[in-house]
C-alpha cells in the first residue's frame, strides 16, 4: 500500500504567509490581547496597576456619562469627517476615473499631494489659516459673514480631518469605478437610460464596494485621530483618544485607559457592521 | 417601417478617419453583416448608428425619423457586446426587465414579455441566476434577449460571437439567424470572420480602411469580388496575370498562363486591358502530368472533407488547389493543374 498524499497545504506554502502572520500576530493581535488583559487588571496609585482581575474600569465608564458622551462625539466626528469625506470624493473619483484628459497624472498626483506632509506641518497649516486674523476669516470678513472660530472647536478639527484624510477616500471610490466596464454603461444607455439614470442604476451600485472601503478607512482614521484634535482642538476639543492618551501619560491609569480604547475600538466595529450591512441592501435596492 | 438609411457617413480621429463616405440602404427585415479586418471601421459604425459615437458629417435615419445626432436612449436600438456587457449586480430577468423599465412598463407586463424572451432564447428557468453563474453561451443568449426584448427598430451586434469556443460558435451563428428570421428584425452584424458573415447574411459589406469596397450577397462577394482586397479577405484565392483579349457572349477571353480562358467579370471591360483572374483554390484540379501547368506539391493539408495543397508551378508562382477528402498526391509529387473557367473571375 502507498501512503496517501497528504491532503493538507505543503509547509512551503505556508511559509510564503510566514511574514504576514508574524506582521499581523506581533503587530495586532499581541497588543490587542495585553490591551484586553490590561483593561481587566485592577487599577492602582502607586503601581501600574495592583494585583488581581476586576471588571470595574468597564463599569466606570457604562456608568459615566462623561466617557459615554466623549465616545459619542469621537464618533460623530468620525461620521461627519466620512460624510464629507464622501460627497467630496465621490465626483473628484468618477472624474479621475473616467477623464481621457493629458492631465490626468497631474490631478492623480494632486489629489495624493496632501500625504506628502507630515500631519503636524499641515495641522500648523490650518491653525495659521483659520485662526481669528487668520486668511479665512479675513475672507469671511471681507464678504460680512464672520469671524466664526475654527479654532478650538470640532468645526476646525473636522475641516483639517477632512483635508488630511479625503486622499484615503477618493483611491478605493476611484479604483471600484475605473473597474466598471464602460460597456456597461453604454449598454444602458442602448436600452433607454439616460445618463443620470446609468450612474443611479449602474454606476452608483457597481462603485459600492469602493464607497465602502472608503467610509471605513476615513472613519476609523478619524475615530482614531490624536495630532490633529490636539493641536487644532488645543485641548479644548476632547475625543476619546485624547483623553485615552491623558489616562497613559497624564494620569498612568492604565487599566483604564486600556478599558477606553476596546471601548472605542469595540464601538468603531459596530457602526462599521451597521454601515456595511445598509450599504448591502441599499446596492440592492439599487439594482 | 424600419428601414436603416446611411448617407455619406464619416468619422474622423484627430484628423484620420475612421469611417469615410459609408453609405447602405437596410431593408426592413434585412440582415447585413460589416466584415472587414481589424481597425477597418466597422464597429465605429456600428458605435455611429448606435449613437455611442458622434459621427463628423453625414446623416442616418431610421425609417423616416433622422436619429445622427440623437443620444443612444432615444434610438430604440438593442445591441449585443462583444463582451456580453451583462449588469454583474442585477439577475438575469433584471437585465432583460432593465429595457423595458425604462420605457414605463408595469411590473407585469415587464414580467411576461421577460419570461416570454427567455423561453425563445431558450433560457426559460434561468431568471434568478446572476450573469457570473452562466456560461459564454447562456450569457450571450441573455445579452440576446435583453436586445430583443424591447423590439428595438434595429439590432445591432458588435462580433457576439467572438469570445465563445468554435463548437457553440456554429450553434450560435445558427441561432441568431433562425432568430432574426423569426422576428424579423433589420439586424447590422459587425464581424471580422468570413464564415459568420456568409452563412449568415443577406447581403456582407466588406470593409478595409474606413470604406467599403463591396456590398453584396455572399455568393457575389465569394465568386465576384471587385477588387482584390475583397478577394483576398474572402476564403483562398488565387490571381494569375491575364490579359483581356476579347469577349465571348456575356464572358471575357483572357490569355493567361494557363492558356486562353473564358472567364466571367463586369460587363463593362473592353479589350487589350492588362488585368489579373481570380481562381478559387475549389477550381483547379491537380491532375497527371501534361495535362495543363506544371508544378511540384510542396505543402499538402488534410482537413477531412478536403485536402489543401500548396504547388509551386515552374515559374515560381504558388497556388492554392484543393482536392476531396482521398485525393492521392503526396509533398514533392509533380503534378499538373487545370483550370475549372466556369469559376474563374476577371480582377482589376
Amino acid at each position: 500500500m502507498t501512503k496517501k498524499p497528504p491532503s493538507r497545504v505543503p509547509l512551503r506554502h505556508w511559509l510564503f504567509a510566514l511574514p504576514a502572520l508574524l506582521l499581523v500576530s506581533v503587530f495586532i493581535a499581541v497588543p490587542y490581547f495585553t490591551i484586553a488583559v490590561m483593561s481587566v487588571r485592577t487599577p492602582s496609585n502607586t503601581q501600574i496597576y495592583a494585583p488581581g482581575f476586576t471588571l470595574q474600569n468597564y463599569i466606570r465608564i457604562v456608568g459615566d456619562h462623561l466617557y459615554l458622551g466623549l465616545l459619542a462625539d469621537t464618533l460623530l466626528y468620525a461620521a461627519i469627517t466620512a460624510a464629507i469625506c464622501l460627497v467630496l470624493a465621490y465626483p473628484t473619483a468618477l472624474h479621475l476615473a473616467r477623464t481621457k484628459s493629458h492631465l490626468r497624472g497631474f490631478l492623480y498626483a494632486a489629489v495624493l499631494s496632501p500625504l506628502l506632509t507630515g500631519v503636524v506641518i499641515r495641522c500648523f497649516g490650518w491653525i495659521v489659516l483659520l485662526a481669528t486674523q487668520g486668511l479665512v476669516n479675513d475672507a469671511l470678513r471681507a464678504v460680512g459673514v464672520g469671524p466664526i472660530p475654527f479654532l478650538y472647536r470640532p468645526t476646525g478639527v473636522i475641516i483639517a480631518l477632512v483635508h488630511v484624510f479625503l486622499p484615503f477616500m477618493i483611491l478605493p471610490i476611484m479604483n471600484a469605478v475605473e473597474a466598471i466596464d464602460p460597456r456597461l454603461e453604454e449598454a444602458a444607455r442602448t436600452l433607454g437610460a439616460s445618463q443620470v439614470t446609468v450612474f443611479r442604476r449602474v454606476i452608483l451600485p457597481l462603485s459600492m464596494p469602493g464607497v465602502q472601503s472608503g467610509v471605513i478607512l476615513v472613519f476609523v482614521l478619524a475615530a482614531s485621530a490624536y495630532v490633529i484634535p490636539m493641536l487644532i482642538g488645543g485641548g479644548r476639543v476632547q475625543t476619546m483618544v485624547t483623553v485615552i492618551v491623558q489616562q497613559l501619560l497624564g494620569g498612568f491609569l492604565w487599566p483604564f485607559g486600556a478599558a477606553l480604547a476596546l471601548v472605542l475600538s469595540l464601538a468603531a466595529i459596530l457602526v462599521l457592521i451597521g454601515f456595511t450591512l445598509l450599504t448591502r441592501r441599499a446596492m440592492r435596492r439599487l439594482a | 417601417m424600419s428601414r436603416l438609411s446611411i448617407r455619406k457617413l464619416t468619422k474622423l480621429y484627430s484628423e484620420t478617419a475612421a469611417v469615410e463616405a459609408f453609405d447602405l440602404e437596410v431593408a426592413q427585415g434585412e440582415f447585413v453583416s460589416l466584415l472587414g479586418p481589424s481597425g477597418c471601421g466597422k464597429t465605429t459604425t456600428l458605435r455611429c448608428l448606435a449613437g455611442l459615437e458622434v459621427p463628423t458629417s453625414g446623416i442616418i435615419r431610421f425609417g423616416e425619423r433622422e436619429v445622427t445626432s440623437l443620444p443612444p436612449e432615444e434610438r430604440n436600438i438593442g445591441m449585443v457586446f462583444q463582451n456580453y456587457a451583462l449588469f454583474p449586480h442585477m439577475t438575469v430577468a433584471e437585465n432583460v426587465a432593465f429595457g423595458l423599465q425604462m420605457r414605463g412598463l408595469s411590473r407585469a407586463v415587464a414580467r411576461a414579455k421577460v419570461d416570454a424572451v427567455m423561453d425563445m432564447v431558450q433560457l426559460g428557468g434561468f431568471q434568478d441566476r446572476h450573469p457570473r453563474q452562466l456560461s459564454g453561451g447562456q450569457q450571450q443568449r441573455v445579452a440576446l434577449a435583453r436586445a430583443l426584448v424591447i423590439e428595438p427598430a434595429l439590432l445591432l451586434l458588435d462580433e457576439p460571437l467572438a469570445n465563445l469556443d468554435a463548437k457553440l460558435r456554429d450553434e450560435m451563428r445558427v441561432f441568431i439567424r433562425s432568430l432574426q428570421q423569426r422576428v424579423a428584425i433589420t439586424t447590422l452584424y459587425v464581424t471580422h470572420d468570413q464564415a459568420e458573415a456568409m452563412t449568415m447574411s443577406d447581403r456582407i459589406v466588406v470593409m478595409f480602411a474606413g470604406r467599403i469596397h463591396q456590398l453584396g450577397s455572399p455568393y457575389d462577394i465569394y465568386f465576384r469580388p471587385t477588387t482584390r482586397e475583397v478577394a483576398g479577405f474572402i476564403g483562398q484565392s488565387n490571381l494569375f496575370p491575364a490579359e483581356v483579349i476579347g469577349r465571348d457572349d456575356a464572358r471575357l477571353v483572357v490569355q493567361t498562363a494557363f492558356g486562353r480562358l473564358h472567364c466571367a467579370g463586369p460587363a463593362d471591360i473592353d479589350a487589350k486591358i492588362r488585368a489579373h483572374i481570380l481562381v478559387r483554390p475549389e477550381a483547379i484540379r491537380l491532375t497527371a502530368l501534361g495535362n495543363g501547368l506544371d508544378g511540384r506539391i510542396i505543402q499538402r493539408h488534410f482537413l477531412g472533407n478536403i485536402v489543401d495543397y500548396r504547388v509551386m508551378l515552374d515559374d515560381g508562382t504558388l497556388v492554392s488547389a484543393q482536392a476531396i477528402g482521398d485525393a492521392a498526391p503526396q509533398v514533392g509529387e509533380r503534378v499538373s493543374l487545370l483550370v475549372d473557367e466556369s469559376k474563374t473571375w476577371w480582377l482589376p
